[in-house]
This record gives structure tokens, sequence and C-alpha cells, in this order.
């Protein structure tokens, strides 16, 4: 779902970390206050924004893959449950409110899944993690360590995923496919029995590595540059847009 | 440099090591065998302080490992590569990993720069800078934990089964590069259950049932296991030994002797 | 009797940039009543033939069968993993072994039986069976894995890195049990210790990057090995054996142990 880092020059991965968190939050809010017709603007701005980073589309639309009965769930029932004028007879009546509100709701969350995949393939964890300093560093020690534990989780998550798949496959192996409670057991104990194991040689390892709250994150420093600015100028403006429509259609 | 003294530490299911007492001197190259189960994970974590003993002391350079306020003063000066390649990644790229020590360092970024592209070339795997660590195979990934902790320039390396799980071509490239690091002035504690691992000490421990069992240079203490029949010898050792030839480490030097037996017939 | 394997090819991440092929048109055959061991290093595809063996996926095209049907995990063939100490997560290892038992259909009495024999193949103690899976050592826990896949009665078993991790009483015990075990169903013995695969198995494939390099006999496979110069294939004992034979020494490559070993070079020394 979130996008693999993938180490790159393009337009988006010389963004400045900081510009591109900064960026994501916004466009969260900006999409989750927007309708219609912004949605689709910013559908294509997301396009182009992936042409930007260099992520394939395919890619880029992978990661809807594993939520596209979800999304279908939630479509199907504002379609037919939302109060308003009817499209067709019937028990179960399907209204024009309806299609809206559920192509609304289910493109927000494509739009965010989108956004999130592209700032994710074009920053680095390491990026990432100098952002969220950034950002964290006013509640100091706390912030950071927050900060680089955000990051390492991170980086922990593919590795669950492929440790649920080794269980499934094992427990499968002795010919044995649990359901309901007894199977959520079979999978759990082991996953945090593996994972436990795994997270206590990672946090030997960061300790011989002299890892302290104290250290500071300097290497990959960055510094705005003009196209930084930029982006955020194109944001205000596309806010500014956006929430002018919105308010405009209300009066 | 490296001191315990008297040293017991047991888990809730058992004693895992009684009275032991081991020194490490600067520019050493120890071995410590022993089996799985034998207490030489735990004897590995005891020396920087990871885990603590029950009974008696560990120091290093006269600090002792409860004193947690100078533990990162210990731990600058050791550096440890554990057995799983995996599970040591910090970083998502290899650089990423050996700058994550160096920024713990606390060093300047035209330092970290030079030591990076230092021990990337020494290890033979500068091209794998940018590449995602978990795209590399088990090998590679071993040689970048060990490029992450050369990096910090340690004065004690400790590796904890650093090659069982890593395939035989990366495991001889591996121990040479750990000879080698010997060479250049950089202490070794090499700790294994594997005999072969260890012919380039210059002093091995057997530890067995919470105890060290033998001490002495590898042909002595290859020689007591020999006769004692407790543990695996190089085989090389074992066939010179048995044929009363000149006591061999390596295959090299048996076939070396072997010709020089069969010349003098 | 015995497993057919067909042109099995499978491909990971296919039609992205990331694919690979992990089995390239593989041919194999694996009769019942053997060891065969499958040696290869990292990316070699053992994991993956393993894993398509025990029927745990879908090959991207060829076929597998055993004795003639589709893999079934649990019922024609078994699998255990490395580390298979983990997945216990019953309260009582009992439980544990009974589970996949019921699951087949069985009755308490038979699974009682059952796994009572299987401990007593293995030489463990019936006790073992009241304690908790956390609380027992390594080298018991993994017999007692073993012990679990054997009651489901596989025809075939596959082990991946069985002796990982194991202080050498529990190696010797596990060897042991396969070795006697092996005459009823048939083993394919995983492993990257090549003097056990070689000690245990009476039959060798090694797969290179996803395709056959060799299959055949353990002394077939000394000598391809001993042909091909690829030192990495031989254990530490044929390795001395092989450099005596490039030295001129009038020795067999295929030695099991160290007193085979010192025999025939006495006798070769003797003869010059």
């Amino acid at each position: 779902m979130i996008g693999i880092y993938s180490h790159g020059r393009s337009y988006m991965h010389l963004l400045d970390p900081r510009t591109k968190l900064a960026l994501m939050v916004g466009m969260g809010l900006l999409i989750y206050s927007a309708q219609l017709p912004a949605l689709t603007v910013l559908l294509a701005l997301v396009l182009l924004l992936s042409r930007a980073s260099g992520l394939p589309y395919t890619r880029l639309v992978q990661g809807l893959r594993p939520v596209l009965v979800f999304f279908l769930v939630i479509f199907l029932a504002h379609l037919l449950f939302t109060p308003g004028e009817p499209l067709i007879e019937g028990l179960v009546v399907p209204t024009v409110e309806g299609v809206t509100t559920g192509s609304v709701l289910v493109l927000r969350f494509i739009l965010l899944i989108l956004y999130t995949s592209i700032m994710t393939y074009s920053t680095s964890p390491s990026g990432l993690n100098y952002a969220l300093t950034f950002f964290l560093r006013p509640f100091g020690t706390f912030g950071t360590d927050l900060a680089f534990m955000t990051g390492t989780a991170m980086t922990l998550i593919p590795g669950l995923f492929r440790e649920k798949d080794t269980i499934t496959k094992a427990q499968a192996a002795r010919g044995y496919k649990p359901r309901g409670m007894k199977g959520f057991t079979a999978l759990v104990v082991p996953l945090m029995n593996r994972s436990l194991k795994r997270v206590d040689e990672l946090s030997d390892a960061l300790e011989s590595r002299c890892f302290h709250s104290k250290r500071r994150y300097y290497y990959y420093r960055q510094t705005l540059a003009n196209r930084d600015y930029v982006a955020v100028g194109i944001y205000v403006v596309l806010a500014g847009v956006v929430l002018f429509v919105r308010f405009e259609a209300r009066f | 440099m490296i001191e315990l003294k008297d040293v017991y530490f047991s888990y809730p299911s058992g004693a895992v090591l009684e009275g032991i007492d081991l020194t490490v001197k600067k520019g050493e190259y120890v071995g410590i065998m022993g089996h799985n189960g034998s207490g030489k994970t735990t004897l590995a974590r005891l020396i920087t302080g990871l885990l603590l003993p029950g009974k008696g002391y560990v120091r290093v350079n006269k600090i002792f490992t409860t004193d947690s306020e100078r533990l990162l003063d210990i731990r600058r000066s050791t550096g440890m590569v554990f057995q799983d390649p995996d599970a040591q990644a910090i970083g998502e790229t290899v650089e990423e990993d050996l700058v994550f020590g160096l920024e713990n360092l606390g060093l300047p970024v035209p330092e970290i720069d030079t030591r990076i592209e230092k021990y990337l070339d020494l290890l033979g795997i500068r091209e794998l800078r940018h590449r995602n660590i978990r795209t590399l195979s088990g090998g590679q990934k071993q040689l970048v934990n060990l490029a992450a902790v050369m990096v910090m320039e340690p004065e004690c390396i400790i590796l904890d089964e650093p090659v069982s799980m890593v395939d035989a071509r990366c495991r001889k490239m591996i121990l040479q590069h750990i000879a080698r690091l010997n060479h250049e002035g950089t202490a070794i504690v090499h700790i294994t259950h594997d005999p072969e691992e260890l012919i380039r000490c210059h002093r091995l421990i057997v530890l067995s049932r919470c105890r060290v069992t033998n001490q002495g240079t590898p042909h002595e203490v290859f020689g007591q296991l020999l006769d004692e029949k407790e543990m695996d010898v190089p085989a090389p050792y074992a066939i010179s030994r048995k044929l009363g030839l000149p006591p061999a480490l390596t295959i090299k030097a048996l076939l070396e002797e072997l010709c020089r037996s069969r010349s003098g017939n | 009797m015995s497993i057919e394997i067909r042109q099995l090819t499978h491909i990971y991440d296919a039609g992205t940039p990331w694919e690979t092929i992990a089995l390239d048109r593989i041919d194999l055959t694996i009769s019942k009543g053997t060891v065969f061991g499958l040696v290869g290093g990292i990316g070699s595809g053992k994991s993956t033939l393993a894993s398509l063996m025990a029927g745990l996926g879908t090959p991207a095209d060829g076929s597998i069968t055993i004795d003639g049907e589709p893999p079934n995990p649990g019922r024609n063939v078994g699998i255990l993993f490395q580390q298979p100490e983990d997945f216990f997560f019953e309260k009582t290892l009992f439980e544990d072994m009974a589970s996949g038992l019921l699951h087949l259909g069985l009755t308490e009495e038979e699974v009682h039986k059952r796994i009572h024999s299987t401990l007593d193949l293995l030489g463990l103690d019936h006790q073992i069976l009241d304690r908790s899976p956390f609380h027992l050592n390594r080298g018991t826990l993994r017999l007692a894995a073993f012990a679990t896949v054997l009651t489901m009665r596989p025809g075939y078993l596959i082990l991946d890195e069985p002796t990982a991790s194991l202080d050498p009483k529990s190696r010797k015990r596990l060897v042991e049990v396969i070795k006697r075990i092996s005459g009823d169903i048939a083993i394919i013995y995983i492993s990257h210790r090549l003097q056990e695969v070689v000690a245990v198995s009476e039959y060798l494939a090694v797969l290179e990057q996803g395709k056959v390099a060799f299959t055949g006999t353990v002394p077939g496979y000394l000598d391809w090995a001993a042909w091909q110069d690829a030192w990495e294939y031989l254990p530490v004992l044929n390795q001395v054996m092989y450099g005596l034979q490039r030295m001129g020494f009038d020795v067999d490559l295929n030695v099991a142990c160290l007193e085979d070993a010192l025999e025939q070079i006495r006798l070769s020394l003797e003869r010059t």
C-alpha cells in the first residue's frame, strides 16, 4: 500500500523531505475538504506527480488492490442508502445523491493512498526521519525519539507481512487451516514470538552501534531550494482555489 | 582490554555460565568455541554489557559493564556483528546503515564520507552503496554488517557466529577480512561452534557445560580436544595428527605434509 | 511411487522490474523410501521448490505430482520449516500436536494413539506432552515439531535445515531418527551443511539459479563436484580427498567419515 522507497533523482525525489511531509499533511486536509470537481483536479494532479517522481502508473495503482473491495462496499452502501432522488425503482433504491456521496468518499480514500504512495516512494526513510525529527524537535528528546520510533516501525512493517505469510504456510503445512479465534491465536502467537526475537536482536544491534537519545541527525541535512518554495507556492494556490470553490458553492 | 572475572549467568531455564575467567588483550585474536546452547551467545552479550552478570564482573578498558553512565564508552571501543544477517539491518540502504553508527558517534560529515568510502572499498562492496539492504544475499548483508561495525573503528570487534548463515563463497571472504582486520591491529573475539573458522586465532578458548574447559593456542587446544574426543577439530588437523604427521590446520598445509611424507618414502 | 516434477517453473513478481525466475523448468524424480538431499546456495530456488512440493502455492508452469496426485499439505506430503519450534502456540504440547490430527477427522482415541506411538519412535518422553512449548528446550522442541509432522503420516516429508541451531546431541538424535524412518517414507533433506547432507542422503540434487545442475547418487555428486573443481560443493573431508587426488594420490573421493579418510590415505601412502 505504501510505495516502498526507490532511490532516484526525480523532481519529487529532490524536494526536501520536510516539504514533502508538510505537503502530504496539507494534501490530506485539502482532500478531505474538497468536493467532486476539485477531487478530479486533484486526481489529475496526482497522476502528474507520479510522473514527476518516476513512479510508474502500474505500481501506483497496485497499492490500491488490497483495498478495492473495501471501496466497493463503501460505494455501494452510500449508493443505496443515501436519501434523495431515485435512479431506478425497487426495494433498495440507488439515488443520484448516493452516487455523488459514494464517489466522493471513495475518491478521497483513493487520493489519500495515491499521494502517500508517491511521498513514500520518493522519500527515503532517512529523509522521512529527518522531516519528522525536524517537526518534532520542539518536543525535545521525546520528539526525536518518537521520530526514530516511527521511522524504525515503518521499516519493520514489511517484515511483519513476510512473517505472516511464512506462518500461515507453516500452519497450512500441518494440514491445518484454523478458523476463528483459534486461527487468530495460531497466527498471532508465533508472529509475536518471532517478531519479539527479531526486535530484541535489532535493539542489541542498535545499542552496539552506540545509539543514544541525544544523538543528532545531521548527515542527511537538507537545505530548502527554489523548487521547495515553488512546490509550496503551488500548494497554496491550489488550496486557495479548492477552498474558495468549496465555500463559494455554499453561498 | 577486555576482562571477565568469575562471571556467572543464568536464565530462568537454568545456569548458562559458571565461573568464567577471560581476558582479551589489545590486538589479540581470540576464538571462543562452543556448541549451540553452551552459553557462547550469552558470553558475547556479556562482553559489551547487553547482559549483566549475575556474579562476577566484566570490564572493558577498565570500565565496568554495570556502570550505566559509561556504557557508551564501552560500546565505542567494541563493535559487534551478530549471527542473523537480517536482524542487524538498521538503515534502508547500505549507505544509511553505515551512516547510522557514525552519526551516533557525532563525527563530522567529511569524516563520515571518507570512512564510508574507505570501508566499502576495503570489503569490495562499493557498488552496493545505494542498494536496498533487503535485496542483498545473506553473505552480502553480513558484509554490510561488518562494514557498519568497521566504519566505527572500534578497538575490538566481537563476532557471534558471523558466517553460520552465510553461503560458502562469502564465508571464505568474510573470514579473510576478519584475519586482515586483526593484522592491522583490531582485537577480535570470534565466537562459533565450527572449529574450521578459528584456525587463525592467537588463542582459543573452549566453552563446555557452562565453563571454560580448554585454553591455549589452536594447536594446543585442538590437540587436547582430539584426545578428549569431546568436540570437533578441523579435519586437516585430525588427519595430520592421526597419521603421525606434523599438525596441519589447513587443507593446503595437510596436502603439503602428505606430499612430503610420500617423497620421504 | 514417487514425486514427479516436470518442467516446473515459478516466477516472482512477474511483469514488474523485480521479476525473478525462481525455478526454470525443473525435472526431478524422488522415489519412495529414500533420503533425497537438496543442495543449493542463496537464490538457487530450493526454498521455492520446497514450498511448491509441499503444496503451498501454485507454480507458474509445469507440474508436481505425488504418487499421481497433486501435493496436499498435511496429507500426502509434509514439510518442516526452519526453526519449527517457533510455530507452537497452544498451552500444552499435546494440544498443538493434536490439532492438526483432529482436523484430519481422526477420533480422540486414534489421535492419542498416534501421538504416543510417534513419540516412542523418536525416543521422546511422553511427559513433555503436558508441558507448555515455551518451557521446553530447543532440542526437545525440534524433535517434537518433527513428531508433529510425522503424526500426519505423509508419504513424503520435506525437511528444511532440520538441524540448524541444535546442540550436537539433539542433532545426532534427529539424524538417527531420519535414517530409521526413511525406509517407510521418502525424506527430502535440505541443508547447506554439506557433510550432513552427504552422510544422510542416498540421492542428491543441486540447484543453481533455478535450474537443476546435478541429480544422481551421492558418489556421483562427489565426482561431479570434483570434475567441476567446485570446492564449495564438497564437504571438508571430501575436499581433502579431492586435493589428494589432484596431487596424484590414489584415493577414493567418496569417504563418509574420518576413519574412512585415514584408511584411504594410509593405503595410498603404503602403495607409493
